[in-house]
């Protein structure tokens, strides 16, 4: 009885180890194909609302994927720092509650550059699609 | 709930305390902390909060420097390319040709070498005093490092020119095509200067007069 019990815990704690794999993986995959269009979804971000701070941009991208993508502050502020100094984000300071802080919006060539790169995500997704599944592709 | 002004002062010595100097750096780290200690729904002390993120607040100073630097190199060089195709900046390397062929048919030898380095030197002079002034913008700000390492590629023209010279005396085209370069360079690079300060004087106006 004792025995059966301790294999019954054994394979419990097995599959909820198991379970907690798959989802790492799944999202850790998920991870590895968000990361080459993390700067889109930046600039996408910002043409949506206006102006961000990195926070935010982090907390929005998780509610409209449900979790899915969770952008860490790692891989964050690199990529905002990146189109900042390309002239593509412009940063203003505003005091906010106790505290200074840092927004960021597009700049003119950003706006351009979102479109360029939306276009871009866009032939990629249908390329992908109609490699893929093609049944499923987009017309 | 939202973070009390002790626990903002707390957070802001622990940068500090991590090392974090400069201004601009500092604001946007302890922006996200705050933020994010906001939001949590847990009850957690402050300081072991702090201390789960310290690799990202350690990460963040090395990322920013790496991330702004490759930003204002590939910014320098889509500056002079574009001078090559856009016709609406066209006229700056023609002013440069025309200021060269000034040089090679009005000027004696001597005077030549002396405008060469009058106009090599000038920018790297002009770029030290946008950096030094006003005095806070080099004490609190970071992002003014890059001034100094925008202008380190068009340096270059000036610190080659021991390697250059034997080179450079025997065939005057090679020199008037260094020349050409330098001065391509160094306009672009002074340009892309003044764009920077502009940019962190707007920006950053109240942490340069603290």
């Amino acid at each position: 009885m004792k025995k059966e019990y301790i294999k019954h815990l054994c394979i419990r704690k097995l599959c909820i180890l198991g379970v907690r794999k798959l989802n790492y993986l799944r999202i850790m995959g998920n991870s590895k194909l968000f990361k080459g269009s993390l700067n889109t979804i930046i600039l996408k971000m910002l043409e949506e609302e206006g102006k961000m701070y990195g926070y935010e941009i982090t907390q929005k991208v998780k509610e409209l994927t449900k979790g899915e993508l969770n952008i860490t502050e790692g891989a964050l502020y690199p990529a905002l720092h990146k189109l900042e100094a390309e002239g593509l984000l412009d940063v203003e300071v505003a005091k906010v509650d106790n505290r200074l802080r840092k927004y960021y919006k597009l700049t003119e060539q950003g706006e351009k550059e979102t479109v360029n790169r939306l276009a871009e995500l866009e032939d990629f997704i249908r390329s992908m699609q109609q490699l893929v599944n093609p049944d499923w592709s987009i017309q | 709930m939202a973070i009390s002004k002790e626990e903002v002062l707390y957070i802001d010595n622990y940068l500090k305390f991590l090392g974090i100097k400069y201004l601009d750096v500092r604001l946007e780290i302890l922006d996200h902390l705050a933020s994010e200690f906001e939001s949590t729904e847990k009850q957690i002390n402050l300081g072991d909060f702090l201390r789960t993120k310290r690799p990202f607040v350690k990460n963040y100073e090395n990322q920013w420097q790496k991330a702004k630097h490759w930003g204002h190199q590939k910014a320098l060089i889509k500056r002079i390319l574009g001078y090559f195709y856009k016709p609406n900046q066209l006229f700056i390397p023609i002013c440069i040709g025309i200021f060269l062929g000034f040089n090679t048919t009005l000027l004696p030898k001597s005077l030549i070498a002396i405008s060469f380095f009058i106009s090599l030197i000038v920018p790297q002079c002009i770029h030290f005093y946008v950096y030094y002034k006003p005095v806070g913008i080099y004490k609190n700000i970071q992002s003014a490092k890059y001034i100094l390492s925008i202008m380190a590629l068009p340096s270059i023209f000036m610190y080659l020119m021991g390697i250059m010279a034997p080179i450079v005396k025997e065939s005057p085209t090679v020199f008037y095509a260094y020349w050409f370069f330098a001065m391509v360079f160094n306009i672009a690079g002074l340009q892309e200067v003044m764009i920077l300060k502009r940019q962190i004087v707007k920006t950053y106006n109240k942490l340069i007069s603290n």
